[in-house]
């Protein structure tokens, strides 16, 4: 099934239920699919056909959505790429992508344009998008389930980012797996700040639209405006990532804003230290219900979801067991199987730590340009080289990214376990671990902290004080204070660029 | 006649369908039986 029925049908159900909100301008469904058809006759004319990738470099605005349905309906690809990336990774983008038009936020990325006339790429600014005359939205009816709809790019943490195809039937399938078409009945207002060039934020708009939720765009995530946008539009449901969140309870306009109509943040797209997230439900109103979502691109979104339930039973923690959970992503979604692997690639006992393995039909069948070789998804299953166990009640445990254990004198060390034992500790506002060099020992644990208080004093017997609930080899044995930590947009940690 | 935008299933198969046009009354059959209607599933708050 295209995507493009995921606007089409509630188009038709609901056509004058507000979809879409960018800044104070409201789009009934039925704007919202004229609008993608516009787009998609501004596409066509350009030249854009089926097979064809078209790149969108900007910032989350309507157009994002209508050049996103507008390609599905002519069969052609939607490349969403990250804007903000350098020079050299944009062209990268760009030309890895094979996009033969360009859709570009001027405002936002005056860089893009330079690299794309380098390129030779046919560019078109949002505006002129914006500017289109509304027809209907045609859906084609031979769309097949293996064609791609969307290709996004991965964060890149340990190499160069690498496209995943995202095709119609793995998108569709997440969000009819998730909910039904709207009945036009109010099912609230989300707000969509994470990068639409994200699974995220993608997957998010789709199954909002296709549910009936109004979706609010915030260009790009500030925590002023968020919560301006917030109070003013009464969101009810709104992800983040950690990283944002963070920078949410810290701003001075949280103490005024209005988060009455708030009923749920989700979190994810990268880990969420336990000492943040008791730190956000004691600073947000007890009304918010928290999900934790844990998923990749590879997987096309979710896989498993630590939900409200759960937060409330770690947060009351009658049981060690249900005050464990705050350290768990959850339990699979639906159509999700979670298998954790031993070295032979055999499913493991509960409790067991080992490779996270993910069976589903949403699986990418491989990355772009290697779609045949089915490098990530054999048989369906899809090892993410994330390690972990699962307990005996099926929720999932993260101890880390198998290619970032610290192997001290043949002692496995989890950077994720000495990362959450130091942001415990108030002075520290953000931490990162790795293996530094030891002759001795082969690796150490090597810090790097972050204080809140700029310029304050913090040694490596504070470090191992902090951790003194760890194993003795665990504990850090080189320290790094800097001022900021690399990370990716969606806040994951860029390991690879801490400066050892 | 099945209502726009509901899913029926197949108890037999499996096989799911997604009404996507306004349909005509009658039935909808698979493996030689009716298909289900799926129940109702609404947005969850994770979303």
């Amino acid at each position: 099934m295209n995507i493009a029925m995921l606007l089409d049908l509630p188009a038709m159900l609901a056509g004058d239920h507000v979809a879409l909100i960018e800044g104070d301008t409201p789009l009934t469904y039925s704007q919202t699919h004229g609008h993608a058809g516009a787009v998609a006759g501004v596409l066509a004319d350009a030249g854009v056909g089926a097979g064809d990738v078209v790149g969108y470099l900007g910032a989350n605005h309507v157009e994002f959505v209508s050049a996103l349905f507008g390609c599905a309906s002519l069969g052609a690809c939607l490349a969403a790429l990250n804007y903000r990336s350098g020079a050299a990774d944009v062209r990268h983008l760009i030309a890895d992508s094979g996009a033969k038009l360009l859709l570009v936020d001027e405002a936002a990325a005056p860089s893009v344009t330079e690299v794309g006339r380098e390129l030779g790429v046919r560019m078109i600014g949002l505006a002129e998008l914006a500017a289109a005359v509304d027809v209907p939205l045609s859906v084609p009816d031979d769309t097949e389930d293996t064609d791609v709809a969307v290709l996004i790019y991965t964060s890149g943490t340990t190499a160069r980012a690498k496209g995943v195809p995202l095709t119609h039937g793995a998108l569709t399938e997440y969000v009819l797996s998730r909910t039904d078409v709207t009945d036009g009945s109010d099912a609230g207002r989300t707000l969509i700040a994470v990068p639409l060039y994200h699974i995220a934020g993608i997957s998010s708009l789709l199954t909002a639209l296709y549910g009936g939720r109004t979706v609010v765009l915030e260009p790009r995530f500030a925590p002023a405006e968020w919560l301006a946008l917030a109070g003013g539009h009464r969101i009810t449901h709104a992800f983040l990532v950690p990283t944002m969140l963070a920078k949410l309870i810290e701003a001075p306009e949280l103490a005024g804003a209005d988060l009455t109509a708030l009923v749920s943040i989700s979190y994810g797209a990268a880990p969420m230290p336990p000492a943040l997230l008791r730190r956000i439900v004691a600073a947000l109103p007890p009304s918010v219900g928290y999900n934790g979502a844990y998923g990749l691109s590879e997987s096309v979104s979710t896989v498993a979801v630590l939900d409200e339930d759960d937060h409330r039973r770690f947060i009351a923690a009658a049981s060690s067991d249900d005050a464990a959970l705050i350290n768990s992503v959850g339990r699979a979604v639906s159509d999700v199987r979670i298998d954790i692997l031993d070295d032979a690639s055999e499913p493991v006992e509960p409790n067991r730590t080992g490779q996270i393995a993910i069976v589903s039909r949403r699986n990418v069948s491989g990355y772009w340009h290697d779609r045949n070789t089915q490098p990530v998804a054999a048989q369906s299953r899809l090892v993410t080289g994330d390690l972990g166990y699962l307990d005996t009640r099926g929720y999932l445990f993260i101890t880390g990214r198998a290619s970032d254990m610290i192997i001290r004198g043949g002692e496995n060390i989890s950077p994720v376990e000495v990362e959450n034992a130091l942001l415990e500790d108030d002075r520290i506002a953000d931490a990162a671990v790795l293996g530094v060099p030891d002759e001795t020992w082969g690796e150490v644990v090597g810090a790097f902290v972050v204080l809140r208080a700029p310029g304050g004093t913090f040694t490596l017997a504070d470090a191992a004080q902090v951790c003194s609930g760890l194993a003795r080899f665990k504990r850090p044995e080189r320290l790094y204070v800097v001022t900021d930590l690399p990370r990716t947009p969606t806040g994951k940690l860029l390991r690879r660029e801490l400066p050892v | 006649m099945y209502e726009l935008g509901k899913r029926l299933t197949c108890a037999e198969c499996g096989t799911q369908c997604l009404v996507i046009h306004p349909s005509e009354p009658g039935e909808l059959l698979c493996c030689d039986q009716p298909m289900s209607l799926n129940e109702p599933k609404k947005l969850p708050s994770s979303d």
